[in-house]
C-alpha cells in the first residue's frame, strides 16, 4: 500500500454553541456537588441518599486499569453538572433557538416526524425536548427523560433504579450514580407492540463537559419496544466525558431491541454500563455500533434469567486514528435452555485500535444452554491494531458454546487489487470495510443502515488515501 | 501499443526481474512463457503497480503514457488491466458496485460521459454472458464463494466492461476446463474486434491456450531474464522439449 498520510476525518457534528446555562456546578466532584445537583432537581431524599453512598463508592474504586488507557482523565477538571434549559419542551417550538438549530442540523426533529414514534433530546446534562406520539401515550406506554420519570412515575423507577446495575458494580457505574441527569425512560405495558422506534439523541456541547444520562427500560410480558440512541460533540481538544448506565429490563416473553449509532467526536471517553435481564421467553437485542470517540469501553450485557430467554448482540466497531474501540457484550445464561449469539465486526485503521472483549457464562441452571460468539476483525494497514479477548465459563454440561474469531489479514490483497481496477485507495478502502460491515449494517432499519453507511464514509474519508 | 525498457524488479531484497526489454505493438498477442519461478508473475504485478513489488530500474509506456510514475489505479484508468492468476474475495462488495466504480473512473479519464446505469448494466450482463456466468453474478460478492473456473471467468468479463488498451492474462488457464478455455479465445476476440490495437499479453505455461490465443511473439523467461524470443513455433518446441 502507498504510504497513507492522515489528515484528521471530516467530523460533520464537530460544531459548537456559545456555552449559555442556567446553571452548572464548579468543575471537580465533591459531596456539595452531588448535594447541588439532586437539589438543583428537587429530588426525593432516597434518591439524594443513594447519590451519596454511589459517590463513597466511587471515591473508593481504582480507575480500571485492564482495558483502554484512561489515564489521561482528569476527573477534576470535569463538569458534572450543566443546564441548558430549565425543562424537557415537548415541542420543537418551546425548545431555545440556538439548541433546536443544534438539532436540526444534526436532522432530530426531521428524523421523528418521518419515521419515529417518539423522540427524545439531551443537550449536555438534561434533557430538553421528548415527545410520544399521542398512538402510544393511550396504550399506556411511557417515554420521558428520567428526571421527567422521578417526579410522575416514582414508584416504577425507584422499583427498578440501579437493581440491574448497582453503583458498586463498576467505577463508572458508581460516577454516573452519583451524578447521573437525564437519560430515557421507557415504559411499556403488557402486550403493546410499540411498533415503530424511540429515538433519544444525547448531545455534549460544553468543553470538559461530563455527560452521565441514565436509562431505564421497562418492557411488560409479551410487549415490544425498539429504543435508538445516537450522540455526538463538537471536536475540542480537550477531553469530555460520558459516563453512561443502561438497564433494560424484559418481562416474559418481551422483546427488546436497543440500537446504538455512537458517534462522539474524537476528544470523548465514551464508557458506558449496558445491561439487560431477559425472562422467561424474552428476547433483548443489543445492536451496538461504535464510530467515534477516542476512547470507548462498553460491553452491552443480557442476564438471561428465564428458560428460553434469548439474546442476541450485534456489535460493530470503527477505529481510526487516535481511536481505542474496546467493545463486547457479556451474555450470562441462568435459565434452562437459553441461547445467546454475539456476532462482533470491527475494523481498524490509520493506527486505530479495536478489541472484542466478550464473556460467556453458564451456570448449572443453564441446562441445554446453547451460545455462538463470532468475532471478525479487519485490518486496514500494517499500523492498525486488532485483539480478542473471549472468556468462555460454563459450569454446565449439558451446554453448547461455539467461538469463532478471525482477522482479516491486512486487507492490503484486496486494496491492491480494487487499485488496480483503477479505484482509488479511498474508494478501494470505503468498498472493502462497508463489505465487510454489511452482514451487521444489513441488521440496521432502513433510516439508520443509510445513516451508518453515511457516517462510516465520512469518518474513513481523508484518514485512508 | 506496450513498451518495457531494461525493466529491474525487486521482492524484499531479492530481485527476480534483472533487466526486461518487451515490445508489445498495437492489436498483437505476445506470450510470456517461463518455468516456475522465472518471474512471469512478477512482471505482471510490477507492470500493473502491486505494493511490495519495486521497480529498481527501467521503463514502462503504456502509448505515450509512462506507467511507472503512476499509481496503480492510474494506470489501470489509463487502460492497462490484470486478469488475476489467483484473485482475492472481497466478501459484501457485489461485482457491479466494483466495476461501476472502474468503469466510472476509466471513462472520466477519457473524458466520457458516464454511461447510464441501464447501459452498463447491459454490458455487464452481456460480458457476464460471453464468460459463461449467469446474469446473478452482478449482485454477487466479487469472488466470494467462488470456484476457481468461476474467478477466471468474472476475471475475463472485468476486463470486457473496463474497455482496456492493454490487457494481461496471468496464467488464465489454469484451473479452466477446455470450454473455459475456449471462452478466453472468444472474450478476447470480442474485446478485439472493439478495439483492434487492443494489446494481449499472455502467461502460462502450456501451449494448449495458445489454440485459442494464437500469439504473434512468444518469449521465453528465465531466471529474471527474456532469454529466447521467436514466433508460435517456439511455443510448441518448448512444450515438446521443455526449457532446457
Amino acid at each position: 500500500m502507498a504510504t497513507a498520510s492522515y489528515t484528521p476525518p471530516p467530523y460533520q457534528y464537530g460544531f459548537a454553541d456559545p456555552e449559555l446555562y442556567q446553571a452548572r456546578t464548579q468543575p471537580g466532584l465533591t459531596e456539595e456537588v452531588v448535594r447541588e445537583i439532586s437539589g438543583l432537581k428537587d429530588e426525593p431524599v432516597w434518591m439524594l441518599e443513594q447519590r451519596l453512598r454511589a459517590l463513597k463508592t466511587f471515591q473508593e474504586k481504582p480507575v480500571p486499569s485492564w482495558g483502554a488507557d484512561l489515564s489521561a482523565i482528569n476527573f477534576d477538571d470535569i463538569t458534572y453538572f450543566l443546564r441548558a434549559h430549565d425543562s424537557a419542551e415537548r415541542s420543537w417550538d418551546e425548545v431555545p433557538e440556538k439548541i433546536k438549530e443544534t438539532f436540526e442540523r444534526i436532522g432530530v426533529p426531521q428524523a421523528e416526524r418521518e419515521y419515529l414514534a417518539g423522540s427524545g433530546a439531551q443537550y449536555d446534562s438534561e434533557s430538553v425536548y421528548h415527545n410520544l406520539s399521542e398512538e402510544w401515550k393511550v396504550r399506556g406506554v411511557i417515554f420521558c427523560d428520567l428526571d421527567t420519570a422521578l417526579r410522575e412515575h416514582s414508584e416504577l423507577v425507584q422499583r427498578y433504579f440501579g437493581t440491574l446495575v448497582p453503583a458498586a458494580d463498576n467505577t463508572f457505574a458508581a460516577l454516573n450514580s452519583a451524578v447521573w441527569s437525564g437519560g430515557s425512560f421507557v415504559y411499556v405495558p403488557e402486550g403493546v407492540h410499540v411498533t415503530m422506534p424511540l429515538q433519544a439523541y444525547f448531545r455534549i456541547n460544553a468543553q470538559k463537559a461530563g455527560q452521565f444520562e441514565r436509562t431505564l427500560i421497562i418492557v411488560e410480558s409479551g410487549a415490544n419496544v425498539h429504543y435508538v440512541e445516537g450522540c455526538s460533540a463538537p471536536s475540542y481538544s480537550a477531553g469530555s466525558l460520558h459516563a453512561a448506565v443502561v438497564e433494560v429490563f424484559a418481562a416474559p416473553g418481551a422483546r427488546v431491541r436497543y440500537t446504538t449509532v455512537q458517534n462522539w467526536s474524537d476528544n470523548v471517553y465514551n464508557l458506558v454500563t449496558k445491561r439487560a435481564r431477559a425472562q422467561a421467553g424474552a428476547t433483548v437485542e443489543w445492536v451496538d455500533c461504535n464510530l467515534g470517540s477516542c476512547v470507548t469501553m462498553k460491553y452491552p450485557a443480557v442476564q438471561l434469567v428465564g428458560e428460553g430467554a434469548h439474546a442476541e448482540v450485534l456489535s460493530l466497531a470503527l477505529a481510526g486514528p487516535g481511536q481505542h474501540q474496546d467493545a463486547g457484550s457479556k451474555i450470562h445464561h441462568l435459565a434452562p435452555n437459553t441461547t445467546s449469539t454475539v456476532t462482533s465486526k470491527s475494523v481498524s485503521f490509520g493506527g486505530g485500535r479495536s478489541s472484542y472483549r466478550g464473556l460467556v457464562v453458564g451456570n448449572r441452571a443453564s441446562k441445554g444452554m446453547r451460545s455462538r460468539v463470532v468475532c471478525d476483525a479487519l485490518l486496514i494497514d500494517g499500523v492498525s491494531r486488532s485483539d480478542t479477548y473471549p472468556t468462555i465459563d460454563i459450569a454446565q454440561p449439558d451446554s453448547t458454546v461455539e467461538h469463532e474469531a478471525s482477522v482479516s489479514a491486512i486487507a492490503e490483497a484486496q486494496l491492491s487489487y480494487l487499485r488496480s481496477r483503477g479505484l482509488t485507495e479511498a474508494e478501494a478502502a470505503s468498498l472493502v470495510v462497508h463489505g465487510f460491515l454489511e452482514p451487521v449494517v444489513k441488521q440496521l432499519p432502513m433510516e439508520f443502515a443509510i445513516e451508518m453507511n453515511r457516517l462510516i464514509e465520512l469518518q474513513m474519508e481523508g484518514s485512508v488515501g | 501499443m506496450l513498451s518495457v525498457k531494461e525493466l529491474q524488479v525487486s521482492v524484499g531484497e531479492i530481485e527476480i526481474l534483472k533487466g526486461i526489454s518487451l515490445e508489445l505493438p498495437a492489436g498483437e498477442t505476445h506470450v510470456i512463457m517461463g518455468p516456475n519461478g522465472s518471474g512471469k508473475s512478477t512482471l505482471a504485478h510490477a507492470l500493473v503497480g502491486t505494493p511490495g513489488f519495486s521497480v529498481t530500474a527501467g521503463e514502462t509506456w503504456l502509448g505515450k503514457t509512462e506507467l511507472l510514475a503512476l499509481e496503480p489505479e492510474e494506470r489501470a484508468n489509463h487502460g492497462l488491466a490484470l486478469a488475476y492468476q489467483n484473485p482475492p474475495a472481497i466478501p459484501g462488495v457485489a461485482v457491479h458496485q466494483l466495476l461501476r466504480l472502474a468503469r466510472q473512473n476509466r471513462d472520466s479519464l477519457l473524458g466520457l460521459p458516464q454511461l447510464p446505469l441501464g447501459l452498463f448494466l447491459k454490458e455487464l450482463r452481456a460480458a457476464l454472458s460471453l464468460v459463461g456466468l449467469p446474469p446473478e453474478t452482478i449482485e454477487r460478492a466479487v469472488h466470494d464463494g467462488m470456484s476457481g473456473g468461476e474467478r477466471k471467468r468474472l476475471e475475463l468479463a472485468q476486463l470486457m466492461v473496463l474497455k482496456p488498451e492493454c490487457i494481461i492474462l496471468d496464467e488464465i488457464d489454469s484451473g479452466l476446463d477446455v470450454d473455459g478455455l475456449r471462452l478466453v479465445g472468444e472474450a478476447v476476440g470480442e474485446m478485439r474486434r472493439s478495439n483492434p490495437s487492443l494489446c494481449v499479453l499472455v502467461i502460462t505455461h502450456y501451449d494448449r491456450l495458445l489454440e485459442v490465443l494464437p500469439p504473434d511473439r512468444v518469449h521465453v523467461l528465465q531466471a529474471g531474464h527474456i532469454v529466447r524470443s521467436g514466433d508460435a513455433s517456439l511455443a510448441r518446441e518448448i512444450q515438446k522439449h521443455g526449457y532446457r
